[in-house]
């Protein structure tokens, strides 16, 4: 009886070895490293280069609205995570006709978020001294309407007034 | 005395019957049975651009295996891409294998091996990754590594 249990034995041995043999699989590994390198990138597109305020009485119409207004702005913007990306706006100087000034403190802009958060609400006066900030915020896609108005007065003398400004999207 | 004779003639049996009929080898480093695999370079880098665009790097994939020999190759992100605190979840990382229907199209995945190849004997393929920019992406050198698994059944 013994000698039947060691037989029994050793046949399951046996057949345990072949089995586990032939179950091997043979494998090979090999390994890559990746690496991506994401640059800061700032695209801005206003839907219009220039802004237009017609003739209003001051009387009736005290803040003048652009032609231009319901423009559209996008703003695509890939930043650092500690860095938030900005937009500002800086006039290259007054509005001017001939030795006529509005100064550009009269004119303001005022920017609604229609995709995403990173547009300043409210209106917010413009400057030729130093950039105004419009927003700004973390990497993404943000578009926004944009409204300009011009705070109308008597004291304007009449003409054809002009100015420069330009918009800044940075990503630090 | 005879169960021992007995015993012995099993034991003297069973050892030629092993040794006559192994079992397919186990993996080394020589013998008609091994195969491997070769991927280059073994490091690739995606410069990302302005989106929408991919950024494309490729690895040439060599199988050596012995003619008629059935193999499966998969591929394993240890991780999203990673710098610092910021993170491209691999699936972000798709990819193009040529020559089809060998090598497959997919997706990296970092938490199961997905199949990239499979075929019999002796193969060469080409793979391209590609990591679609976006604006969302955080700035920063990320880097993650892949596992290239090749198996035979």
């Amino acid at each position: 009886m013994r000698f039947k249990i060691i037989i029994l034995v050793l046949l399951a041995l046996s057949l345990t070895f072949v089995g586990a043999n032939s179950a091997l699989a043979v494998d090979a590994t090999a390994n890559v490293t990746l690496s991506a390198t994401v640059t800061s990138i700032a695209e801005l597109t206003l839907s219009t280069a220039t802004v237009s305020f017609p003739n209003a009485n001051p009387g009736t119409v005290p803040n003048v609205s652009a032609t231009e207004n319901g423009a559209t702005i996008t703003a695509h913007v890939r930043t650092g995570s500690s860095t938030p990306a900005s937009l500002s706006v800086l006039a290259a100087d007054d509005l001017t006709s001939g030795s006529d000034v509005i100064p550009m403190t009269a004119v303001s802009s005022t920017t609604t978020n229609t995709s995403g958060t990173f547009f300043t609400t409210g209106a917010i006066p413009w400057s030729k001294t130093a950039p105004v900030t419009l927003g700004g915020g973390a990497s993404g896609s943000y578009t926004g309407t944009v409204n300009w108005t011009l705070a109308n007065s008597w004291s304007y003398a009449t003409g054809n007034y002009t100015a420069a400004a330009t918009y800044t999207l940075t990503a630090p | 005395m005879r169960k021992l004779r007995l015993f012995s003639s099993f034991f003297f049996a069973a050892v030629l019957v092993l040794g006559i009929f192994p079992g397919p080898a186990a993996p080394g480093p020589s013998g008609p049975s091994e195969v491997q695999l070769i991927v280059t370079p073994s490091n690739i880098k995606f410069r990302a651009g302005p989106p929408p665009s991919f950024s494309v790097c490729e690895v040439t994939i060599q199988v050596l295996a012995p003619v008629h020999t059935p193999w499966r190759l998969t591929v394993l992100a240890l991780g999203p891409l990673q710098f610092g605190r910021s993170a491209i979840p691999a699936s972000r990382v798709t990819w193009k294998g040529t020559p089809a229907p060998i090598f497959l199209d997919g997706t990296l995945s970092s938490t199961h091996p997905q199949l990239l190849a499979r075929g019999e004997g002796p193969k060469v393929g080409v793979v391209r990754f590609l990591l679609k920019n976006s604006w969302d992406l955080a700035v920063g050198q990320f880097n993650q590594k892949f596992i290239f698994n090749l198996s035979t059944p």
